[in-house]
């Protein structure tokens, strides 16, 4: 690919991004605050799962030792790029606690369930714990990515060494972290809602999507032959974690649901009903027939999880996927009904393109594969038996 | 690769030089051989244990469960700890045999098959103790839908219906997965036994598998397809069983984690347990060279992870508890470790929390008496996380007039002592009887390392 | 005739030698190899050319059938055959359906994957594998690899397989002869058929039995002995020997009304139907027929119910000239204090729900036989 396209294509992700923004601007002061913080928080949610989704990949591969994943690493790692940009998207984010965020509303210290846990949602403690969570996912982006891309020129194989033992570690952080990033910044938007499965749904949505965008980002290189010796078992084996992950996106999701459901009771369920009835109840029943049968019918078959086309459409129509979930999630707080129209059309606009030039970026920079793995040339030999 | 950091080398599977022949000669002849004397004692002592169980349970069946310690706030009782106990051993088989094949994971091979053999018998004890608590367990066709006079058909809506068909789907197919695994081994034994009736049977049993490549074709993708379902199965098991609680509105119990936290729970206590039989089976039946201390190491690996998992679970039930707000919640978890029998809390978190946390050190992993320390501490753990659960949650209910409390008969004791019993009869037969190694998975790891062996020697 | 052999056999050492073996057959001109190993050799199905396994198909096609079979028998069972309401919920609980739905779904996926790879996929059993009658199956199934030429064409020359296989490096060869019934022939199926027919009509009479001597046996009867005295027990302590006592006399029970009449006669002339005419009461005592006195004398008052073939005196004809000149009174004495084997229902059934039962009764005897006004 010449530098021309490059420049070209990155002009144009820049004027998206700029059209993208006035139509933010316009949301903010045409449709209001909630609906502007409603689509904010929804694509800062949205990042942070694909930032930490992808972390996660590469941590498991260093924790599991798996070589299959070796020569396609650099792709999470690249996309993990986005880290260092939450800082600003969460930044701003932090103007919609006052605005949106249920226990900040006036009269909330009159509703005794608030009250109660008021020692864990308050302001100052809420922005702390907003900091610790950036401060860690910044250090471990640091230690995961940025030391295996210095791997290419030193190909030191004790950073191999290094780099597995940190992994365990950072799978501590991100349990910990997401969970705490899950409670306060979606389910606290309704504070007197509880489910203490909500970080693992959360996490299960984050890891779904990881896999579709280094699933997209492979097939992309790998069709400009970038990644050569990666051939369709690799490819077979993003298809199968995918198929695994819906899954078990799809358990987490229904046990939530079901059992929630299943105990009517009105401190809990209320939140379910806003998300079931009305027009809601239309997102509600994509979400269940998109984020599970699409992907698993779709992938159910040896041959489909290697074909590269079918795996294409399924990465992103996982990715829609994701988009839905969150808006399901979080929409209902820019008021009742199906808060769908251009203001969505225009956040999209902008964090894609942005997201993308971030990622385009960082796939420009240094080798496309792990040149100093000592386990780069196994990973290459990976055949399915 | 030999300029590799030593952490980074792949040590092999199989010890020292072996040829096929003698992976055969070594675990195939034991079932040919006469076990020594100290099987013999031992095999007497816990089936003797299994009768004092059984009769146990002839004295509670014709006398009734009153007496059982099971009271009014405390309805469920010792039978479920002790059924949800089972089935958390009973998933040790599956996920290890199961999910590491679909992982491909090479070190499942060796101990897939007493894996499996350890899930089915768990698996035998579990159901035992619904099947007894029901107060009549002659009439267990009533849980079935089958067209009857009464015109009724069972509720399918109810948690312990789904928990009838979770458990005898996952008992069905876990005998199949492990008999369809037996296939190629009894083909094997038919050709080593002397025995001409032994060899008709074996010939019975492996339906005459000749080991034909088209047959190989079909057998491997069977194999796959039943490992993806087992899976599916294996996760939708526990849960199902964690429904029974979670989705009543018992504090305590109605909490949206249970499902993935009893199937962790569950492939927790299921490696503590397979660590504890492959800790005693591979030093006493010398199989060092084919259960090697890595194997042993990555199964204490898996236990450490489950650890960090479950203490994840925790963190999230106690901290939901209290966020929560809701007074009944948070009263009833302060209860399982400040309340009267708060030793079985804090015991719970003891075992399954701080206790397996020595395994982040290697030397502890692969040392025998501390591995078997850990795993016999995580097993006693996570029969008290049930006992908490269960009994602490149920006598503390809404109503404090309600409230009670409860305490184990000499019954109860004999039932869960003679399950044990049943349980570990069972598996020193198999042990004698069977081939506890999957031959046919383990050859071809045998010529891998051999000739991994062969070209660094060369 | 001497038939044709089952094809030429040689062993290899190991896997590898197998898979050098095979193109060094195949080039001297036998295409059709069948090979025999102790563990699935990977890259042995290409070398061989095997097309890949189908069986996928038929267990997805059997997992979704098991997945809407049982959520349909579901929905049908617990929504539509017996509707029960639980929960505040609406009848269609889906959610509360799927755990059986994948139950049952696995259940099918399972067993067809294991059941079908071995009896329609591998076509086992096949006790009758010439490979069976040698010893050199003990070797394959221990760490031996065989390669097997199949005859093809009447041009096929044993020895010249044989030294091809030689040639490639195989060792031990041998000739393997026809298997002694390759396919089941009709006597086999025969025999099958009646031993399996042997072994249900076992199974069949030993179920028919248990299922007879069975509820007879009851493990713990101790929610029926008990230290108490049941309904008509005798009993020494009263005088007169009787474990019941007597009401006093004029005892009204609570909630109860006593029957003022004496007689079947005496209560045709003196009871009076005290309930208004509405369709309310018409519908209650349809409810109220359909549930206690339908299973006997049948939903239209014929007297012929499915139960009614048990009794020695047949339930009345609701329908009969009798019947139709019967007064209302008459029958309310009847269902309250019963006649001949009928039992008394002023236990089960409330004054007023008796006389709906009754107003219902005339209701159905003028709908079986509707003067032509009524038609109009």
């Amino acid at each position: 690919m010449s530098a021309a396209t490059t420049n070209h294509r990155g002009r144009a992700l820049l004027a998206a991004a700029a059209v993208g923004a006035a139509g933010m601007a316009a949301t903010y002061f045409l449709d209001g605050a909630a609906r502007f913080w409603a689509n904010w928080l929804l694509w800062f949610v949205i990042l942070a799962c694909l930032a930490l989704g992808t972390l996660f990949l590469v941590a498991l591969q260093h924790i599991t030792g798996s070589l299959w994943s070796v020569p396609m690493r650099r792709v999470p790692e690249r996309i993990a790029a986005l880290t260092p940009w939450l800082v600003p998207v969460a930044a701003v984010a932090l103007f919609s606690v006052p605005a949106v965020f249920s226990w900040t509303q006036p009269g909330a210290d009159a509703v005794t369930p608030l009250v109660l846990k008021s020692a864990w949602l308050n302001y100052p403690f809420f922005i702390l714990r907003l900091a610790a969570c950036l401060a860690l996912w910044m250090l471990s982006y640091h230690l995961l990515v940025r030391r295996s891309l210095r791997q290419d020129e030193s190909k030191d194989p004790r950073v191999t060494v290094s780099l597995r033992r940190f992994a365990p570690a950072f799978m501590i952080i991100l349990a910990l972290t997401i969970t705490v990033f899950a409670f306060d910044w979606v389910s606290s938007l309704e504070a007197a809602w509880y489910s203490d499965m909500f970080g693992v749904y959360l996490f299960a949505g984050a890891v779904t999507t990881a896999i579709a965008a280094t699933t997209l980002g492979v097939i992309y290189q790998r069709r400009r032959g970038r990644l050569p010796g990666v051939t369709e078992d690799h490819l077979y084996n993003l298809g199968g974690l995918m198929f695994g992950f819906t899954i078990f996106w799809s358990y987490i999701a229904f046990s939530q649901y079901m059992l929630q459901w299943y105990a009517n009771l009105p401190e809990e369920v209320f939140w379910f009903q806003q998300r079931t009835s009305g027009k809601m109840e239309g997102v509600f029943v994509l979400l269940m027939a998109g984020h599970f049968f699409v992907p698993f019918l779709g992938l159910m078959m040896r041959s489909d999880k290697k074909d590269w086309r079918r795996l294409r459409w399924i990465s992103i129509w996982v990715l829609f996927m994701e988009f839905v979930d969150v808006f399901w999630l979080i929409s209902p707080i820019a008021g009742k009904g199906l808060n769908l129209g251009w203001p969505e059309a225009a956040f999209a606009l902008f964090f894609l393109s942005a997201g993308l030039l971030v990622v385009s970026r960082a796939m420009s920079r240094g080798p496309d594969m792990p040149v100093g793995d000592p386990f780069l040339e196994d990973g290459l030999k990976f055949h399915l038996r | 690769m030999s300029s590799l950091p030593e952490s980074l080398r792949e040590k092999p599977l199989v010890e020292g030089r072996v040829s096929l022949a003698d992976l055969d000669e070594h675990v195939q002849s034991l079932s040919e051989t006469n076990p020594p004397r100290s099987w013999y004692v031992a095999v007497s002592i816990t089936s003797l244990v299994a009768l004092v169980g059984l009769s146990t349970v002839g004295y509670m069946v014709s006398h009734g469960i009153g007496t059982m310690g099971n009271n009014e706030p405390v309805v469920w009782g010792f039978p479920i700890v002790n059924f949800v106990f089972w089935v958390g051993i009973g998933h040790a088989g599956t996920l290890i045999s199961v999910i590491l094949l679909l992982y491909r994971q090479r070190w499942r091979n060796a101990i897939s098959r007493t894996a499996e053999a350890v899930t089915v018998f768990a698996f035998i004890c579990a159901m035992m103790f619904p099947a007894i608590h029901i107060g009549r367990p002659w009439m267990p066709h009533w849980l079935l839908p089958y067209p009857n006079s009464r015109g009724m058909w069972i509720d399918f809506r109810s948690p312990l219906i789904w928990d009838v068909f979770a458990v005898f789907t996952y008992f069905g197919v876990s005998i199949l997965f492990w008999y369809m695994g037996l296939i190629p081994d009894l083909a094997s034994l038919r050709g080593r036994t002397k025995s001409k009736v032994k060899r008709a049977v074996y010939g019975l049993l492996s339906w005459g598998w000749v080991g034909d490549a088209r047959h190989w074709l079909q057998y491997e993708k069977a194999y796959l397809i039943l490992a993806g379902l087992t899976t599916t199965l294996a996760l939708s098991v526990h849960s199902i069983v964690s429904m029974d609680f979670a989705a009543s509105i018992l504090p305590g119990w109605h909490m949206t984690i249970f499902p993935p936290y009893f199937v962790v729970g569950a492939a927790f206590s299921g490696f503590a347990g397979v660590v504890i039989v492959f800790a005693f089976v591979r030093t006493t039946m010398k199989l060092e060279g084919y259960i090697t201390m890595r194997h042993m190491d990555l199964l204490n690996k898996m236990v450490l992870f489950l650890s960090c998992v479950m203490t994840y679970a925790y963190i999230m039930e106690g901290f939901t508890a209290w966020y929560s707000s809701n007074v009944f919640d948070r009263y009833i978890f302060a209860n399982y470790v400040f309340g009267d029998q708060w030793w079985a809390g804090c015991l719970t978190i003891f075992c399954n929390c701080v206790l397996p946390q020595l395994l982040w050190f290697p030397k502890m992993r692969r040392s025998v008496p501390a591995m078997v320390t850990v795993a016999a501490g995580v097993t006693l753990g996570m029969w008290f996380e049930r006992y908490t659960i269960l009994i602490l949650s149920l006598h503390r209910g809404y109503l404090p007039a309600t409230w009670g409390t409860f305490r184990p008969t000499i019954v109860d004791a004999g039932i869960l002592v003679g399950s044990i019993g049943i349980f570990l009869t069972l598996l020193l037969l198999f042990l004698k009887n069977m081939p506890i190694i999957a031959a046919w998975e383990v050859k071809p790891d045998i010529v891998h390392y051999q000739k991994d062996a062969e070209v660094e020697h060369a | 005739m001497r038939k044709p052999a089952y094809g030429v056999l040689a062993l290899f050492p190991s896997a590898d030698a197998l898979l050098k073996a095979i193109p060094k057959v195949k080039a001297r001109g036998y295409a059709q190899l069948e090979a025999y190993t102790p563990y699935p050799v990977h890259g042995l199905d290409a070398a061989l050319g095997l097309p890949e396994s189908k069986l996928g198909v038929l267990v997805f096609l059997m997992a979704a059938f098991g997945a809407v079979g049982v959520f349909a028998f579901e929905w049908w069972a617990n929504a539509v055959n017996y509707p029960l309401l639980t929960g505040g919920k609406n009848a269609f609980t889906w959610p509360a359906w799927i755990p059986p739905t994948l139950e049952g779904s696995i259940f099918l996926g399972t067993f067809t994957a294991a059941l079908a790879m071995l009896f329609i996929f591998n076509g086992l059993p096949f006790f009758g594998h010439p490979l069976l009658q040698t010893k050199t199956i003990d070797e394959i199934t221990r760490d031996r690899f065989a390669l097997l030429i199949v005859p093809s064409g009447a041009a096929f020359d044993e020895a010249d397989a044989a030294a091809a296989l030689r040639a490639a490096g195989g060792a031990a060869v041998e000739t393997l002869p026809a298997p002694s019934h390759e396919t089941p022939d009709a006597a086999w199926w025969t025999r099958t058929a009646l031993a399996i027919a042997a072994a249900c009509a076992v199974a069949g009479g030993a179920t028919a039995f248990a299922i007879r001597v069975f509820p007879t046996v009851k493990p713990m009867v101790n929610m029926e002995v008990q230290p108490r005295l049941d309904a008509q027990e005798p009993d020494s302590f009263f005088a007169n020997g009787r474990g019941m006592r007597l009401p006093p006399a004029g005892t009204v029970p609570r909630g109860g009304t006593p029957i003022l009449a004496a007689s079947l006669d005496a209560a045709g002339r003196e009871l009076i139907d005290p309930l208004p005419v509405t369709e309310f009461v018409l519908e209650r005592g349809r409810r109220q027929f359909d549930r206690h006195c339908a299973v006997c004398h049948d939903r239209l008052g014929t007297g012929r119910a499915s139960l009614s073939s048990v009794y020695t005196a047949k339930p009345a004809d609701l329908q009969s000239s009798t019947m139709r000149k019967i007064a209302d009174g008459s029958l309310y004495w009847v269902i309250s204090q019963g006649y001949n084997t009928m039992p008394a229902y002023a236990a089960d059934v409330s004054p007023d729900d008796r006389w709906a039962i009754v107003r219902y009764i005339r209701a159905l005897q003028r709908s079986q036989d509707a003067p032509e006004r009524d038609l109009k």
